[in-house]
């Protein structure tokens, strides 16, 4: 897959799995690997991109003796979902007519 | 019992000893950061019942985060890294450098602005083909009113052929600009991902280098 693409779709993905809660970096590679290979290397970029754009805040929990980092989307991340969403429903129905069999199916 | 060959099971403190030997050009805080990162996913495995060496396994090749770390950081962050590379602790050595920096100056310097007035240009070019873009657009809506002006003179003139085929022309022109410029946003996000693309492959050579293999 293109890395650009990949990229744009992980960092929809984080944003999307952390919409459903706050979350931390092990977890959050757990949610997204079933839709879209990860890895902690991958995934760590993409964390410290969103932070810097805005998309998400960080903050520090303890557990188990040492610091957890916790991630929490922004309203701005909320944002990026939504343009995500508008932006490839364009892609969806390019997709349905590449893969018709006839011409008026 | 553990799976892993001799060579390839490292466990967590080497791995990350390596780690910080190799993100040793990074600036203080943000290689902090990432090792932190790394021992926390590293921690969590662990928890989740991985062993260690599993755990350090699954993060994959220590290249590869080397790699996609350092070619994350912004252009000037990246020449930083670069120059931290090449500084040496002995005074002597310093002043030496510093000597042959300000000797050969007018050299470096040239070339330095050149490469990034070269790079400034493309983007600036791109820039304005897109702002062309628009103002075309504008254009074309700009004539499509003063079709719709020229329609109602001619009218109220009694010419009615002229005004038919003003009449004509605006419509014309009006639908031009109606199916152009929704497309105006798609085109501008295309623009800058042409120019980020543009920076980021400049900033590929100086992630190799301060990414690459080294035995300090």
């Amino acid at each position: 897959m293109d890395s650009q693409l990949r990229r744009g779709l992980l960092e929809a993905l984080v944003l999307k799995v952390l919409s459903y809660g706050d979350s931390y970096g092990y977890q959050i590679v757990k949610d997204v690997s079933p839709y879209l290979e990860i890895t902690e290397s991958t995934l760590y970029p993409i964390l410290r991109r969103l932070e810097n754009v805005g998309k998400l805040t960080v903050y520090s929990v303890e557990h188990n003796g040492r610091l957890r980092k916790y991630y929490r989307i922004t309203n701005l991340g909320h944002e990026g979902i939504q343009l995500f969403v508008q932006e490839w429903k364009e892609v969806t129905e390019i997709y349905e007519f590449i893969k018709r069999g006839k011409r008026n199916e | 019992m553990n799976s892993l060959k001799g060579e390839n099971a490292m466990n967590k403190e080497l791995f990350l000893q390596q780690l910080r030997v190799r993100l040793q050009y990074l600036p203080p805080l943000e290689q902090q950061r990432t090792l932190s990162y790394y021992e926390e996913m590293i921690a969590d495995r662990m928890e989740d019942g991985i062993s260690e060496q599993e755990a350090v396994a699954a993060l994959g090749p220590i290249e590869n985060i080397v790699k996609d770390t350092y070619e994350d950081l912004g252009f000037t962050q990246l020449l930083q890294a670069n120059m931290r590379m090449n500084t040496t602790n002995k005074i002597s050595d310093k002043i030496l450098i510093a000597l042959i920096i300000f000797i050969t100056a007018p050299f470096w310097l040239t070339f330095a602005v050149l490469a990034f007035s070269i790079l400034i240009s493309i983007a600036a070019v791109i820039f304005s083909l897109f702002i062309a873009f628009v103002a075309v657009i504008f254009a074309f809506g700009i004539s499509a009113i003063a079709c719709l002006a020229a329609f109602v003179i001619f009218i109220i003139h009694g010419q009615p052929l002229a005004a038919l085929f003003v009449f004509g022309l605006m419509l014309v022109v009006a639908a031009i600009t109606i199916a152009l410029a929704p497309t105006i946003p798609t085109v501008g996000r295309g623009t800058m991902k042409v120019v980020k693309e543009i920076f980021r492959s400049a900033k590929k050579p100086l992630a190799d280098r301060v990414g690459g293999k080294n035995e300090k």
